[in-house]
């Protein structure tokens, strides 16, 4: 699995979701959280409008009997699918410094949070959210918006919206991947493009006081990093919050990341199947292992 | 006796010497032993001068009760009591003794040894009759010794050496009545065993003491060699004694390489194998046609075959303890001396019944072995070696095509096969013509490890659901504002409103897809988690498909793609622009198609053309053709180059059945030209099987008849075999009149409309009864049947019936649909639909399935009637009515004329069939027997018909050019895309070994079978490709049959509430009070999110006709499996790529 412990996090309670999931329909009944709460209004987005994509096979019949009305539609599969997908290409990109998590209430909000760690804006925290359209992969690319609007050309000073569509000016689907948006993200922090900013002021500070633009980045990264502890933004059990190291609670949890590594093995050994091979490592003959002993 | 001792032990015992002096103990034995030594020596004639070793051996190389020198008179009862009494005394001081200071031996165990005790009182023993009774009572004096004694005394030679004499002088007593002595004998092995294990030191003794012997070494080992096959308790011992020595051999060399060099241990072991298969039932009867493989409760019906498997057992465990010296032996001979002289031609005997028989033990064997080099022996066996020049394992992937019991037999073996997640074996069956990627476009090769996050692949499965069927997602757009599934959309839903339940009737479609794609993950995963050792990711990279094709021998260069791609180019050129003697004989291509290099030249491009071509030309012999080829074009190049080698491509087998094939049609409909792909071929060697086995129905029905009859008349209450009281029923109609019909038939009538539910509890019943009887009925005549499977009705019955049905409704029909009812025939009536649906069992009771009526009621007497003129028509003669109805006798003169006519029309085959069934006529009633060969002629005759139909269809459909993705795929897409017409058991092995192979995560096999770039690929077969054909085929069906869709909507739904309900009573009866099942809970508890439908409110079977029902269950299977891939599909998307992580 993943070596980073902030990543196995992530990455665990995905699965862990998604565990409950299968449990409970493992058992054929329901699925959602065992632990529901209610939280405020927040209401997704509605369904994706056309979430079958793709060209028909030869004349699909007319709709002959719609009997009932109701059919099952497995637009919800694609769509949650798509973006388990996406979670998945995140993981496997081991993107370096960026921690992101499905919330709790809707699969089309992640949030995340960046650490930079040389440059301009080396040692900021920055928390953010990505909003995914529900017509996703269709539709535009997601938003990414910063909770606290961090003083960059390309960061709106009001909203702290991130201008990612200048990166992706058409989402193309299985083509383009939220890893991708992630990255863009990243990349801002070291690398400054200062055309057509959301920003104006950072990018003029930028082309021509750099000084008092990289004053103005310290003093918002400390902003930023000052505002670590407080709660989320977003009233939603999986959303990222920072406390206080305090051993008591925090002790135990930074051990187990770091015993983590060995947890693969072990759940190999416990693996009922295992499978067989005989083939030696690049042959592509049977048996071509050495005690692979050919019989006749 | 002596023997007294051992019974009186432990009372004896109880009476401790606890507190009594050591030295009065000393002087205790010392007075007894000079009592008999006073005695022996009365006895001992110039005790001097022999040597009693001298003597010993000559006694046990005599082998006899005695031995010279023993010619003194017979020794007095008084003496021998007194000698026993005094060393009853003895042993049991012994055995009490301490050990002395530091391990040393007690007084009276070294007086023992100094004076030689042991061997002074076996000398004794023999001097008296060395009798059965004399040897237990030793056996019994040493298994007390070795079982209480309180220190060692194995290490003592005086004690250890006439231990082994007399263990060798019990050697091959294996005639003694009742097998005490063995018992005895095995016992006191076992013990030297264990103590052997627990104290390897002494090993060392028991090697010097049989070297002193000049007998064999290690006399225990191979005393315990005889005992190997031995069933019951003996044989359990023996083996687990012989096991504690494999797993000394593990750390001993010495004791390893004595067994591997100097015992007959491994070829004991493996031509054991070989007898006792021998004695398996050479053919199983089954009765259903959904039996497919030997499960527990099969087995464990048949002794020889429990005898099998414990002894295959044993050699498993051996494998897994003894040293690999030993265990390479032993595989060495299981598989020179099982595997290729026995099982290989059991797998080609020439019964289709027989060749059955072995695909299932082959597929039972392969299921029992846990231990991985035996695997591998076998798996050897099965992909590399070959018989008649055939690979087995092409054998055994032809079969599947097979109609009949053979096919979903071997679909069952592959199954197995593809369950052992074995890389051996997906690589020949499957990945080795998928690595070269010449099924893929360049740009689909570099996006094959690519994850389809969007779900394309699982979206283009869920179109070609029928157009008409419930929840196709053509009506997503309709309800847009439907909740999502999976995650919740606002905080206030309830669980129930997010699960909405009380959305109708389909919901459970819904739910179910869930199922589906929890099982998928399941099934990714695990094949994801043994595939970790594969020593490949099989990815379109490694193997390089370039690597791969410089694999195969003979080859030499490596080249890039564009080379490929000229070359092909080129080949194809090559096809217009070579010579005529070229273009006219276009070679058979050799493995290493693409691979040619360059120097090779336009000549030996030519011989490789596009490799599937082979199917297209006829040319009659490889060889000649290639020595033709290299003359003609390219001096230089060697002629090995060009044979194939065992890989990719061209299999020899397939032209070696293609010969057959034509062989077998010869002058009949198939051209040899049209031989176009080995899928044709296939069919046409599945014909040849076919034939005969429909003979061996014949025969075998014959006998049940024959058999059945006399044990009818025993149990009239009994269900004995359906098709035997069917066949009495249907005769006694004819000629006893109507009201005896009517008996029977009501009878019938009423065991069916019994109830599934109880059906199948039932049949296990009459199964188990009619095994029974069967073992009786082997004593008296015939070999003995072994019965199999649990399907109440016989072919026999069904095909009349279906015969009657078919009578009546196919006259309007067309040609297909003839066929169609053909295939119906084979098929059983009394399937059940909770096979249907993932693979879900279900036991519990079906009270609310109403029998359909054509089942509920036996064919009234025309059935009769309407048999009799299929029969005639099929005889080619137009049946004349009134024969019939009043004279049986009639009837069958004209049987008998016809056959004679046939007879000497038909060709060899058919006479053969005849002349076979001539036989058993002669041995059996006559009535009967006509009824079974004119069923054997009529299913003849359809056969032929259908297999005409075809092979015209498969002409008419394959497209030159397709590319090869191997037999094993093209043979189980050809029986996917006749979905309609196969039996339900059939389409659940095919469609479950797809899921299966879709679950591999090796992107290759992924793509291949997933992937929606690969389907646009024209001159690629794929799964997809197939889908849509029998998408086609439904709609065209269904479109005809407007009643249809309620039809099968009904059934379906009935089968998805069932599914569910049984899966709700699993969990209720596994989980107990599980938390999710609690009622107590609030909303969002299961009983509130999906309240359960109570018992007996199950939504009723739609009545469908007997006939229609596996079309029916096959649509809906069809549906079934679009979301088991769809499932698949999204699965593979969003799992975790575990090889990369490594």
């Amino acid at each position: 699995m993943n070596l980073n412990p902030f990543w196995s996090m992530s990455a665990n309670t995905g699965r862990k979701q998604r565990a409950d999931i299968e449990e409970q329909s493992g058992h054929g009944e329901q699925r959602g959280s065992p632990a529901r709460l209610t939280f405020g209004k927040k209401q997704l987005p509605a369904i994706p409008k056309n979430a079958v994509p793709i060209t028909k096979p030869t004349a699909v019949g007319a709709p002959a009997q719609s009997a009932n009305g109701t059919h099952a539609s497995y637009g919800p599969f694609y769509l949650e699918y798509s973006l388990l997908a996406e979670f998945t290409l995140v993981i496997k990109q081991k993107l370096p410094g960026i921690y992101v998590q499905p919330s709790y209430k809707s699969a089309l909000m992640w949030f995340g949070v960046i650490f930079i760690r040389h440059g301009l804006y080396q040692d900021g925290v920055f928390k953010f959210t990505v909003y995914i359209p529900d017509n996703y992969p269709d539709g535009d690319c997601p938003k990414l918006v910063f909770d606290i609007p961090v003083f960059h050309p390309l960061v709106d000073p009001v909203s702290g919206e991130l201008d990612v569509r200048r990166a992706f000016t058409k989402w193309r689907r299985n083509h383009n991947h939220i890893w991708q948006v992630l990255m863009y993200a990243r990349t801002i922090f070291y690398k400054i493009n200062t055309t057509e900013p959301l920003n104006p002021e950072a990018a003029v500070l930028y082309d021509k006081d750099v000084h008092l633009f990289k004053s103005k980045v310290v003093d918002s990264v400390k902003l930023c990093n000052s505002h670590l502890f407080d709660p989320p933004k977003m009233d939603d059990p999986y959303a990222i919050s920072f406390s206080p190291w305090n051993p008591a609670v925090h002790e135990e949890a930074k051990e187990r990341m770091f015993a983590y590594k060995r947890r693969p093995e072990d759940q190999h050994k416990g693996a009922q199947v295992s499978g067989l091979s005989w083939v030696r490592p690049g042959s592509t003959q049977p048996f071509s292992k050495d005690d692979g002993s050919p019989h006749s | 006796m002596m023997a007294s001792v051992v019974v009186g032990g432990t009372r004896r015992k109880s009476l401790t010497l606890n507190g009594v002096d050591p030295e009065t103990c000393m002087i205790v034995f010392k007075n007894h032993w000079a009592q008999v030594a006073k005695i022996l020596e009365k006895h001992e004639p110039g005790r001097s001068g022999i040597s009693a070793l001298n003597f010993l051996t000559g006694h046990v190389s005599g082998g006899g009760s005695c031995s010279a020198g023993l010619r003194l008179g017979p020794i007095p009862a008084d003496e021998a009591s007194a000698v026993q009494n005094y060393v009853e005394h003895m042993l049991f001081l012994l055995m009490e003794e301490e050990a002395g200071q530091g391990g040393a031996m007690g007084p009276i165990l070294e007086f023992v040894v100094l004076e030689g005790v042991m061997e002074r009182l076996f000398l004794w023993s023999l001097r008296r009759q060395f009798t059965e009774d004399m040897k237990l009572e030793q056996l019994r004096m040493y298994q007390m010794l070795l079982s209480q004694a309180r220190q060692p005394l194995l290490h003592h030679k005086p004690v250890l050496r006439p231990l082994m004499t007399l263990l060798a002088s019990c050697a091959g007593t294996g005639t003694d009545c009742g097998g005490v002595v063995e018992s005895e004998l095995v016992f006191l092995l076992n013990q030297l065993c264990v103590a052997l294990v627990k104290d390897p030191s002494v090993l060392e003794l028991f090697f010097h003491t049989s070297e002193d012997q000049g007998a064999a070494n290690f006399l225990l080992f191979s005393l315990l060699i005889p005992y190997t096959h031995r069933q019951g308790s003996v044989g359990q011992q023996a083996r687990d004694a012989l096991l504690l020595i494999m797993s000394l051999s593990a750390s001993d060399l010495r004791v390893a390489q004595h067994i591997a060099e100097n015992t007959y241990f491994c070829p004991v072991l493996a031509t054991g194998l070989s007898g006792l298969y021998s004695s398996l039932p050479a053919r199983l009867q089954v009765y259903s046609e959904d039996w497919h493989c030997l499960d527990q409760a099969d087995w464990q019906q048949v002794p020889a075959l429990v005898h099998f498997l414990h002894s295959l057992d044993f050699c498993s465990t051996v494998t897994k303890v003894a040293h690999p010296s030993i265990r390479s032996q032993l595989l060495g001979y299981i598989y020179n001396g099982f595997l290729v002289p026995v099982l290989a031609p059991a797998l080609h005997k020439l019964t289709v019944e027989e060749v059955m028989t072995t695909t299932a033990y082959l597929e039972l064997f392969l299921r029992s072995i846990s231990e991985p080099a035996l695997l591998q022996t076998f798996l050897s066996f099965i992909l590399l070696h070959t018989h008649d020049n055939v690979h087995i394992l092409d054998t055994l992937v032809s079969r599947v095509n097979t109609p009949f019991q053979l096919g979903t037999v071997s679909l069952a073996l592959f199954r197995t096969l593809i369950g052992l997640f074995c890389e051996d074996v997906m690589l020949q069956l499957v990945f080795r013509y998928l690595i070269p990627c010449s099924h893929l476009s360049r740009m689909q090769r570099c996006r094959l490890r690519q994850r389809d996050c969007c779900s394309s692949s699982a979206a283009s499965f869920l179109l070609l659901m029928p157009s008409w069927c419930p929840g196709t997602p053509n009506h997503t757009n309709s309800h847009l504002n439907s909740d999502h599934i999976h995650w919740p959309k606002g905080a206030d839903l309830s669980v129930s409103d997010s699960v909405g339940y009380c959305r109708g009737l389909d919901f459970l479609m819904d739910v179910n897809y869930l199922h589906y794609l929890c099982d998928a993950r399941q099934a990714i995963s695990t094949s994801q988690r043994a595939c970790l050792l594969w020593s490949a990711s099989y990815d379109g990279i490694n193997p390089s498909p370039l690597q791969y094709r410089c694999d195969t021998p003979g080859h030499d260069t490596e080249e890039g793609d564009e080379m490929v791609e000229q070359l092909k180019s080129d080949s194809v050129n090559s096809l217009t622009v070579t010579p005529p003697p070229l273009v006219l004989s276009p070679t058979p291509s050799s493995s290493d198609t693409v691979s040619t290099s360059t120097q090779t030249g336009r000549a030996s491009s030519a011989l490789e053309l596009e490799w599937d071509d082979i199917f297209a030309d006829d040319e009659p012999s490889l060889s000649s053709l290639l020595s033709k080829a290299a003359a003609n074009a390219c001096e230089s190049m060697e002629v090995d180059r060009c044979t194939p080698s065992p890989a990719p491509l061209p299999p020899r087998h397939i032209q070696e059945m293609r010969r057959t094939a034509t062989r077998l049609v010869h002058g009949s409909y198939v051209e040899e030209a049209e031989f176009q792909d080995d899928v044709l071929v296939y069919d046409l060697v599945a014909q040849k099987d076919t034939k005969s086995a429909i003979l061996e129905r014949i025969i075998a029905a014959t006998r049940q008849a024959r058999a059945g009859v006399s044990g009818h008349s025993h149990r009239p209450g009994k269900m004995v075999m359906e098709a035997v009281s069917s066949i009495m029923s249907t005769r006694r109609r004819s000629e006893d009149g109507v009201h005896e019909g009517r008996r029977c038939s009501e009878e019938q009538g009423r065991r069916r409309s019994d109830g599934c539910g109880k059906e199948v509890w039932r049949i296990k019943e009459e199964w188990e009864d009619e095994f029974r009887e069967q073992e009786a009925r082997g004593e008296t005549g015939g070999q003995p049947c072994v019965t199999n499977g649990f399907g109440s009705e016989s072919h026999i019955l069904e095909g009349y019936e279906e015969a009657a049905d078919g009578d009546g409704s196919s006259k309007g029909r067309d040609l297909a649909d003839v066929s169609h009812g053909l295939a119906h025939n084979r098929q059983l009536h009394g399937e059940h639909a909770e096979a249907l649906v993932n693979g879900h069992s279900d036991s519990g009771p079906r009270d609310r399935s109403p029998p359909s009526p054509s089942q509920g009621k036996a064919p009234a007497d025309d059935d009769f009637l309407s048999c009799y003129v299929e029969l005639m028509r099929s005889l080619g003669v137009e049946p004349d009515y009134d024969d019939v109805t009043d004279d049986i006798g009639t009837f069958r003169r004209r049987v008998r004329v016809l056959r004679k006519k046939i007879e000497a029309e038909e060709g060899p085959t058919e006479e053969f069939l005849l002349s076979a069934i001539r036989n058993i006529q002669e041995e059996g009633r006559e009535e009967e027997d006509i009824w079974e060969e004119e069923e054997g002629e009529e299913d003849e005759g359809e056969e032929e018909e259908e297999v005409q139909k075809t092979v015209s269809s498969k002409i008419s459909n394959t497209r030159h050019g397709a590319l090869f993705t191997g037999p094993f795929i093209s043979v189980l897409l050809s029986r996917l895309e006749n979905l309609l017409e196969n039996s339900i058991a059939v389409n659940l092995l095919v469609t479950g070994i797809l899921a299966q192979l879709a679950s591999y995560p090796q992107p290759l096999l992924r793509s291949f079978l997933l992937s929606m770039d690969t389907r646009d690929q024209p001159n690629v077969r794929t799964l997809h490709q197939v889908l849509v054909s029998v998408h086609g085929q439904i709609e065209r069906y269904v479109a005809a049959r407007p009643d249809y869709p309620a039809l099968v909507t009904q059934a379906w739904r009935f089968l998805l509430v069932k599914d569910q309900d049984s899966k709700f009573r699993e969990c209720l009866q596994s989980q107990g009070g599980d938390l999710i099942l609690d009622p107590s809970l609030p909303n969002g508890s299961l009983r509130n999110a999906l309240p359960l439908p109570p018992l007996g409110v199950l939504p009723p079977c739609p009545p469908i006709a007997p006939q229609a029902k596996s079309r029916v269950f096959a649509i809906i299977l069809y549906a079934e499996f679009l979301k088991e891939l769809a499932a698949i599909a999204q699965e593979h998307s969003v799992a975790l790529d575990r090889c990369a992580e490594e």
